[in-house]
């Protein structure tokens, strides 16, 4: 019994609280967590269209076939694979985030990203 | 008749993407080879499209029987064909110059990016399904970034983290503002959600529309959301400068029509209006004029020549959102304009100053002292290039400019005055360009020792430059290409048509 | 025919870039032979009035791009003399440019530059005229900086000026398009007159844009800093051709556009404000051109350098002639044209005699040279003879045009306008005379005792302007009868003149008589000195100083020759009014948009967090101003 709009506000709660982290750590590799966060809220919003109150899963089953189509309660499965796109996608990025992320400490020597401005490369 | 062919456009960068590993083991220069013939073969076969969908209008491909608004499936139209076809020509000259490179480890990893590079561009812009669309989005990026940080200094991987934080965020807008569409209308084929976005409320429409702004400024250089741009063209390699300069923008452009013209717009009076509360096209026109002066007045003051280049694409992509922003058929025509220009001449402007800087041990604008004498085919070109770009007359950054000034004269309104001012900040373009021009002529002796001529950029200079003299000098074919791709723009009932009635095309 | 001629003349620069450095001369004497054909092509074009040419370009959108060549009288008559007196300049290049190191791309930009002359004088409409005036814009930058550092600062100001006074044309053009639909220059001037009853301040605002467009291009004021810049530290021949040609093509757009545009005001329109019976825009005008001409003087009095005092001398004279063209009485445009014409000719004598000076002294301060009158006869003569006509003086041709130029502002009833060009023509004297005698008469300074006169090759040109200047200061109706077919083609009432005899609403005159008046004195003096006792020569050093043998001061003839400074007691008398700097002005503004850009720049290689805040809140910003507006 979740009501949608919760979801609704729920993932862009999720969003605020991953830009927060964007805009206030230091450290990179939490800078990618934040950014996971933003991606997992919008994922979030995304399934939470497809979610029908009361619904069951959208499985072909043996019990669905005996409902009537029209009045069922299915959720919509479109959603569902749209975010496992998303989420292969949002993995790659973090991957080459973590990546990037790897040969800059090997450059500074650090992950604090106020320590990367260089004044010198004017 | 359907013409899932054009699938191959995208299918085959792809699997030569796959193939190149495998084929790599073997030879190095394998996928190299590989590279450039697989362009050839999207360019001539887009090309090929594009004579088709210029005598038979808007094709639509079905994948896999789904007949449109269901499943993913090309759209063929006369302007996504012709950008594509350009930007298949930039990415074919920026591979010659990576096939003239010696080859060392990361040959086969780099030719695979190319290739994913070409397969998301030819499906950001034949895709007709935004979910999709923002697939191809994302891997276009992945594929940018990697490519930025491929030379590995310092410069580069901050530029591409910049890169991966503005556009990862811009990506949870994208999903964000799909997802809003797919809850609202329940499709998620551009064409069905443009014809039927009026259904939306304006707060809802006003949010999608914020939420596409955020997604996609950052992609086309504007502005308070490029600050990318320097530390990525800065660090990155010279034919991913061409490649971002010159495809990754007209990719964006392109993205950024699909998804404010032809999904909130619609057309009325021969101009395109936009379905929401806010004055959507203020707020372009306001963005794309305010990045244009931020971007010549940071241009002005920096030393490094990537730097300017950089600055100076920020300042084009801004007048060319801006003629987008006036949305008439002028303007329209003007913007195409201006996207060859930027285009061709931006790859020779980086092209050519990779080549005269090289052997300098700083690479700025003093490196470039006596480069007539030391280089002067690659001086030549960038002459040549910078004339197109400061808008010499009769060239195509000239066409481009004036009729740019033309629209948004008769457009009236605040267009009139900020055209004015994005003239008086072109004048810092001119500044810039000349003084680098200026460099080249200085016959004082430097440091900078005189290399050997690279014929493989040469060719491919040569290359951009000859398309961009056809392009100049021959009225009736670039009149033809150019006014039917802005007309092509401003049908939206078209588009909408042909792809929702696909099957009775067969 | 008139394409072909340029696409002939575009393809022998192209080709004449292949020639080796050693034939240097070939590639001059090879401009020098497509100018004479050139100069000879337009010459044939005389008369045939209405004649035009038309190629279709691109059409983008709306706009149909297209050259449109068109003979008129006043383009005949602009073309003519300044592509004849290209010529003239390039046979003095031959020579000069032999050892020129950067001469290569010097030429090959000037011959592009002449084309780019012609076009602009002939173009048939608004868009053709802008095109070639980029054009040229663009191509001058090379000539006047080809590649030297120096002459880079002095190029950006006339740069920048000019691009941003051309960008300004362009949006006053696409105002005026916008409105007729079509870029003849007739149609616009009737829509643009129609515009004013309609709506007047958009009407003001388009003309005060070609107004930018075409005062910076001739720097008037507040533009006028840059003559002196480029001018001076250009290529010393190409100074000629900048102060004698390329600084008038702002008045010419004038003539060609504004000054019918304000004649078809003052003569039908009830609504614009008039004053003194033109319209008032036009008067202040008036007024620009005659303080232009004031501040020029003053600031010419002050210089040292040779090159800029001619450059300060030849904003001076585009002062009186844009002064005399904006009372728009046909005595005064008559007068304006003549001016502009003669000052063509003497400003270019003057600017190759200082050349010359230059070729075999390489000095340009003035207070290092002196004494070369007789080392230089042919220069002194032609600089002689091009001061006294820059000076006004008869019997020469600028003493024509400026009597032209007093009797109608005279006649229009302008007497503070005169008395301004009084003014400033009396400084002339003033800064003229300094010149003259700082370089050729005083002292020669002993390193230049071994200087010889420039080669034959170099005279020719010199011979041939010190006789344009004689020729039309005897008759001016060569000139003025040409004139007199412009006017009739603005539809503006014609001035009585005669190949000899120039009249005005207050008197005439008969330019042969005070020729001989003139000639006649002289030849009294001559007389008077030979039949003198027999002179001798005196060393100045020959000589007592203070009583004592100047050797034993340790006194050179350098010493002697009092040059610097010339003026201080003059310049000090100005001393207690307040001084604007307009160059510190333009200085002052570009660290400012550099300090801005520093700090963009600043911005833009920051860590990347930054960037996430400033996305964040421009998206913040556009929810806020969505939220507002709905």
């Amino acid at each position: 019994m979740i009501d949608n709009r919760l979801i609704y506000v729920m993932s862009l709660l999720l969003f605020l609280v991953g830009l927060y982290g964007v805009l206030t750590r230091k450290n990179i590799l939490k800078m990618l967590v934040a950014v996971s966060i933003m991606e997992t809220a919008a994922n979030i919003f995304l399934i939470g269209l497809g979610y029908i109150s009361n619904s069951s899963a959208p499985i072909l089953s043996e019990s669905l076939k005996q409902v009537n189509l029209l009045g069922s309660n299915i959720s919509d499965p479109l959603p569902h694979s749209l975010v496992l796109t998303a989420i292969v996608i949002g993995v790659g990025t973090t991957a080459l985030g973590i990546a990037i992320a790897v040969r800059l400490y090997s450059h500074y020597r650090t992950l604090n990203i106020n320590k990367m401005g260089d004044k010198d490369e004017l | 008749m359907s013409y899932n062919s054009a699938i191959l456009l995208i299918a085959a960068p792809l699997l030569m993407a796959f193939l190149s590993f495998i084929l790599g083991i073997f030879n190095k220069r394998i996928p190299a080879i590989l590279l450039v013939l697989t362009l050839s073969f999207n360019f001539y076969f887009s090309t090929y499209l594009l004579t088709l969908v210029s005598s038979k209008g808007v094709l639509v491909s079905v994948i896999s029987g789904f007949e449109p608004p269901f499943g993913i499936n090309l759209v063929l139209t006369y302007f996504s064909l012709l950008l594509l076809s350009l930007i298949y020509l930039i990415i074919l000259s920026a591979s010659v110059v990576f096939v003239s490179k010696k080859t060392d480890e990361n040959t086969v990893k780099v030719a695979t990016l190319l290739f994913l590079f070409t397969a998301a561009a030819s499906g950001l812009l034949l895709t007709g399904d935004i979910f999709n669309m923002f697939v191809f989005f994302e891997i276009f990026a992945v594929a940018n970034i990697s490519l930025i940080s491929l030379k590995k200094n310092k410069t580069s991987l901050k530029g591409s983290f910049k890169y991966l934080l503005l556009s990862s965020i811009g990506s949870a807008f994208l999903l964000f503002g799909i997802g809003m569409i797919y809850g609202t209308l329940g499709t998620l084929n551009i064409a069905e959600i443009g014809l039927r976005f009026y259904e939306l409320s304006p707060l809802t429409g006003a949010f999608i529309f914020i939420m596409f702004l955020g997604a996609i400024l950052s992609e086309t250089e504007t502005f308070p959301f490029n600050f990318w741009i320097t530390d990525s063209y800065k660090g990155a390699r010279n034919f991913v400068n061409i490649l971002l300069g010159s495809a990754s923008s007209v990719a964006a452009l392109y993205i950024f029509f699909r998804l404010f013209f032809t999904i909130i717009g619609y057309p009325i009076n021969n101009r395109y209006e936009f379905l929401i509360s806010m004055d959507a096209r203020l707020i372009i026109a306001l963005i794309s004029a305010i990045s244009v002066i931020v971007s010549e007045i940071g241009a002005l003051s920096s030393k490094s020549v990537k730097r300017i280049l950089a600055f100076s694409s920020a300042s084009q992509m801004g007048m060319i959102l801006f003629a987008f922003s006036i949305s008439d058929f002028n303007s329209f025509s003007a913007a195409l304009t201006l996207i060859f220009n930027l285009s061709l001449s931006k790859a020779i402007l980086f092209l050519s100053s990779h080549e005269i800087m090289k052997g300098a041990k700083e690479k700025n604008i003093e490196s470039f002292t006596g480069g007539l004498g030391r280089n002067p085919v690659f001086s030549a070109l960038f002459i040549f290039g910078s004339l197109s770009m400061v808008g010499f007359p009769l060239t195509l950054g000239f066409y481009g400019k004036i009729s740019l000034v033309a629209s948004a004269v008769s457009a009236s309104g605040y267009f009139s005055i900020l055209v004015f001012v994005i003239l008086l900040a072109s004048a810092a373009e001119l500044f810039y360009y000349f003084r680098l021009m200026h460099k080249l002529f200085v016959s004082e002796q430097n440091h900078t020792e005189k290399t050997k001529m690279n014929w493989f950029y040469a060719a491919s200079g040569s290359l951009l430059l000859a398309v961009m003299i056809i392009l100049a000098l021959m009225p009736k074919f670039t009149e033809r290409i150019v006014s039917s791709a802005a007309g092509d723009m401003m049908d939206k009932t078209t588009y909408i048509e042909r792809v929702l009635k696909a099957e009775d095309l067969k | 025919m008139i394409l072909y001629s340029f696409l002939f003349a575009l393809l022998t620069a192209l080709l004449s870039l292949f020639i080796r450095r050693e034939y240097n001369y070939i590639r001059w004497i090879l401009y020098s032979a497509v100018l004479a054909s050139l100069t000879f092509l337009i010459y044939t074009m005389n008369g045939l009035w209405g004649y035009s040419e038309s190629f279709k370009l691109l059409s983008v959108g709306s706009v149909d791009f297209s050259l449109n060549f068109k003979v008129t009288p006043l383009s005949w008559l602009f073309s003519f003399f300044t592509t004849g007196l290209s010529l003239s300049i390039s046979l003095f290049s031959i020579v000069k440019n032999r050892h020129e190191e950067s001469e290569r791309s010097i030429g090959f930009f000037w011959l592009i530059l002449s084309v780019c002359n012609i076009a602009i004088f002939l173009s048939a409409d608004l868009l053709t005229l802008f095109i070639f005036w980029e054009a040229m814009t663009f191509v001058s930058f090379f000539v006047i900086s080809p590649g030297w550092t120096k002459s880079f600062k002095a190029v950006n100001y006339y740069f920048i000026l000019s691009i941003l006074g051309a960008f300004a044309m362009l949006v006053g053009i696409f105002f005026l398009y916008s409105k007729s639909a079509t870029f003849n220059i007739e149609s616009n001037i009737a829509q643009l007159f129609v515009l004013y009853e309609l709506n007047s301040p958009q009407a003001i605002f388009i003309t005060l844009m070609f107004v930018l467009g075409f005062f910076t291009k001739s720097a008037l004021m507040p533009f006028h800093i840059w003559p002196a810049e480029a001018h001076s530290e250009a290529p010393d021949d190409f100074s000629s051709y900048l102060s004698g040609i390329m600084i008038k093509y702002g008045l010419y757009g004038s003539i060609l556009f504004l000054v019918p545009l304000f004649v078809f005001i003052s003569k039908f329109s009830q609504t614009q404000p008039m004053s003194n019976h033109i319209p008032l825009f036009s008067h202040i005008l008036a007024w620009v051109g005659a303080i232009t001409s004031v501040v020029a003087t003053f600031l010419a009095v002050k210089s040292n350098d040779m090159k800029r005092l001619a450059a300060w001398s030849t904003v001076g004279n585009i002062g009186y002639a844009a002064t005399s063209i904006f009372i728009l009485s046909s005595m005064g445009v008559a007068g304006g044209i003549f001016h502009i014409i003669n000052h063509a000719i003497f400003k270019t004598a003057i600017f190759l005699s200082l050349a010359a000076v230059k070729y075999r002294t390489h000095e340009r301060e003035m207070h290092r040279l002196g004494g070369l009158a007789y080392k230089m006869p042919v220069t002194f003569l032609t600089f002689l003879l091009g001061i006294i006509a820059a000076a006004g003086i008869p019997p020469l041709n600028g003493y024509a045009s400026k009597w032209m130029i007093y009797q109608s502002l005279l006649s229009g009833r302008f007497p503070f306008l005169a008395t301004m060009i009084f003014l400033s023509s009396t400084g002339a004297f003033m800064y003229l005379f300094r010149a003259l005698h700082s370089v050729f008469l005083g002292q020669l300074p002993s390193k230049f005792d071994d200087v010889k006169e420039v080669p034959f090759l170099m005279q020719i040109p010199m011979y041939i302007l010190m006789l344009l200047m004689v020729i039309i200061g005897i008759f001016p109706g060569t000139v003025l009868l040409p004139v007199n077919s412009i006017l009739k083609s603005m539809n503006m009432e014609e001035i009585k003149v005669t190949y000899t005899t120039m009249y005005s609403m207050l008197s005439s005159v008969d330019a042969p008589i005070v020729f001989l008046v003139f000639a006649g004195s002289f030849a009294f003096a001559f007389i008077l000195y030979l039949i003198g006792k027999p002179r001798r020569h005196v060393e100045l050093l020959d000589n007592y100083t203070a009583g004592q043998d100047p050797k034993e001061f340790g006194l050179t003839r350098e010493m002697y020759h009092f040059a610097l400074k010339f003026y201080e007691p003059f310049e000090h008398m100005f001393d207690k009014y307040p001084r604007t700097n307009t160059k510190e002005f333009y200085d002052s503004f570009e660290r400012k948009i550099n300090e801005t850009g520093s700090f963009i720049k600043k911005f833009y290689s920051s860590s990347p967090r930054s960037a996430v805040y400033i996305f964040t809140l421009s998206i913040v910003l556009i929810i806020i101003y969505g939220w507002l507006v709905w």
